[in-house]
């Protein structure tokens, strides 16, 4: 069994994307970072997903890759809060208007909460939160739990968003890659995984896929240790 | 107790630090969380961790909720300081990277952090037992680790509702499946356990506690912070658990239950259970009575105690469960003491707001 990447997305980093979350979302946002990461992450899945129904019967696995500067946000809040004494009070105040969502902070569980809106069969779901190489864990994740039957179609999405200035257009997007198992022994050489600070290691990947043209599949294998002594 | 203000909660099972003088950040109280419990784990399973880290096929998986900021950092922001050129909210930053850092750098991509709210625990398990099924790893330190108690964090969930108002009786606040149940009770701590693969524990000359045999997970969108009603995912999430472990029902002798004590939780868990189990459930407890909710911990520490469960033929009983609100239906909630019985196969469940639910099955060896 090879894995398989048969689809992938890119949407952002450096290229044009309309930012119209609010259509899209199902639910108020005030915080534009929030917006721009439900935006990139849906975007990028319903590339990703195919065409309608085409995932349906299929045991899904999704791994989201979480992105620190989607967690560097809101000038606003933090002016709000700089001559409070009473912090707990002032956020207790300013969290009073806002969804509930936003008073927690699970922005991949956003992504998952999108991704399962579209239908598709959750088996498994993981959201890594070690930023250095976090869309490594999710790729690997997906080729892992194919490669053992435990899903039949693997989602590695890693988003990075910020309503900060400091990161620039190039830096904001979401990248992802649909993996399934084959056996084509067309799939040119395979893509071995190797950790890079994220997303790197997807973005490479996405080149990778598209430079095969339409259609084609992109092998990936894991780099595995052999037990000692075997 | 904890101050936080003038919000509805005021009761957490906060701990305090070992050497009494506290931390000089949250990062660094979390890894020492950490290291306390990895320590424990290695020295349990006869491991030494400089060996470890130089061994390819040995890999670390830590679950977090995310609450773990610096002090210094939250203390900046809150003035309104740039952080690395960025503005940081308090509010809605995940900064737990900077402890996953401390603790996963020895390790390096063989260190993975994950959290998914508060099945996180669970699904740590779960990656475990994936990594060495796919034969790319043969030791995995799994686990989770939490030190939410936060101002911040306690008032997040108050004001969403889920935590206890119970503040005049700190002690028996956390109450799973009491009809005077009124919210969960954050907790603190950290449990990792070593998930090895058979061919490893023989190798070693080692006797493993008990099989990780299954482990399922469901995902719902019923609701974006809230759990999902009528449990029909949370049963599903056991059913995939059972099927994956070739298990049946009748295998299971003991439910440790997510059981929050949120009258939602405790009710939608307890239908979940039975609509796998329909009236022949097993007995049923939640340990939360006694630690409180360690969120993304929580899971890892409650698999700790259903390998105890295994090991010592004793089920725990809930604390704090006088009356079984009548809603919940099951037969048998574990109350007063300790129960004596033989005990081969546990279930232990975790659900979390936003609908990641996962629950394992755990079988004597």
């Amino acid at each position: 069994m090879r894995a398989l990447v048969d689809v992938s997305a890119k949407i952002g980093f450096g290229t044009p994307y309309e930012l119209n979350h609010r259509e899209l979302v199902p639910f108020r946002h005030d915080r534009r970072c929030i917006g721009d990461f439900e935006f990139l992450t849906l975007a990028c899945f319903k590339e990703l997903l195919g065409a309608e129904g085409e995932m349906e019967g299929y045991r899904c696995g999704l791994y989201f890759a979480g992105a620190k500067d989607t967690m560097r946000l809101d000038a606003e809040l933090n002016e709000y809060l700089a001559d409070k004494q009473d912090r707990v009070a002032a956020l207790t105040n300013f969290s009073q208007d806002l969804n509930p969502l936003v008073a927690l902070e699970w922005l991949t569980n956003i992504g998952l909460y999108l991704a399962v809106k579209e239908g598709i069969d959750c088996w498994r779901h993981v959201q890594y939160i070690n930023h250095s190489h976090s869309d490594h864990s999710a790729v690997a994740a997906a080729v892992r739990d194919l490669s053992i039957g435990a899903i039949d179609v693997g989602f590695a999405v890693a988003t990075l968003a910020s309503s900060r200035r400091e990161l620039v257009p190039e830096k904001v997007g979401a990248v992802g890659v649909r993996i399934i198992a084959g056996e084509s022994l067309e799939a040119g050489d395979a893509f071995e995984l190797s950790s890079r600070p994220q997303p790197e290691l997807l973005l490479e990947m996405q080149s990778a896929h598209s430079a095969l043209g339409p259609g084609s599949a992109l092998a990936v294998e894991l780099p595995v240790h052999e037990p000692a002594g075997s | 107790m904890v101050e936080v203000g003038d919000g509805d909660c005021q009761v957490a099972a906060q701990v305090p630090a070992r050497d009494g003088n506290g931390y000089e950040s949250s990062a660094l109280r979390l890894l020492d969380f950490y290291q306390f419990a990895e320590a424990e784990a290695l020295e349990h399973a006869g491991l030494d961790r400089k060996a470890l880290i130089s061994n390819q096929r040995v890999r670390v998986v830590v679950a977090s909720h995310g609450f773990a900021w610096k002090t210094d950092e939250f203390a900046a922001a809150s003035r309104g300081e740039k952080i690395d050129g960025c503005d940081l909210s308090p509010y809605f930053m995940q900064p737990v990277e900077s402890a996953h850092q401390l603790i996963g750098g020895d390790f390096g991509d063989r260190y993975s952090g994950v959290g998914t709210a508060c099945s996180a625990g669970l699904v740590a398990l779960l990656e475990a037992g994936e990594m060495v099924r796919a034969g790319l790893a043969d030791i995995v330190i799994a686990g989770g680790v939490e030190t939410a108690i936060k101002e911040a964090m306690v008032t997040m969930y108050s004001r969403l509702g889920a935590l206890t108002t119970l503040n005049d009786t700190p002690e028996t606040a956390s109450r799973p499946f009491d009809v005077t149940r009124a919210g969960f009770v954050g907790g603190e701590g950290a449990a990792m356990l070593v998930i090895e693969s058979e061919q490893s524990a023989e190798a070693r000359g080692v006797t493993p506690l008990a099989e990780l045999a299954g482990y399922g997970t469901a995902v719902s969108t019923a609701h974006i912070t809230a759990g999902s009603v009528g449990g029909e995912i949370q049963a599903l999430a056991m059913q995939r658990a059972l099927d994956s472990a070739g298990a049946s029902t009748a295998d299971v002798d003991y439910i440790n239950m997510h059981g929050t004590s949120t009258p939602d939780n405790d009710l939608s868990e307890s239908e979940g259970v039975r609509r796998v189990f329909g009236d022949a459930a097993p007995p049923v407890s939640s340990t939360k009575g006694v630690t409180g909710h360690l969120l993304g911990a929580a899971g890892a520490i409650e698999a700790a105690f259903s390998v105890m469960a295994i090991r010592t033929d004793t089920l725990p009983p809930t604390a704090n469960l006088k009356e079984v609100d009548p809603r919940c239906k099951l037969g048998d909630y574990i109350r007063g003491s300790a129960r004596h019985v033989p005990c081969s196969g546990v279930l232990s469940n975790s659900f979390g707001l936003a609908g990641s639910n996962a629950s394992v099955f755990l079988r004597q060896l």
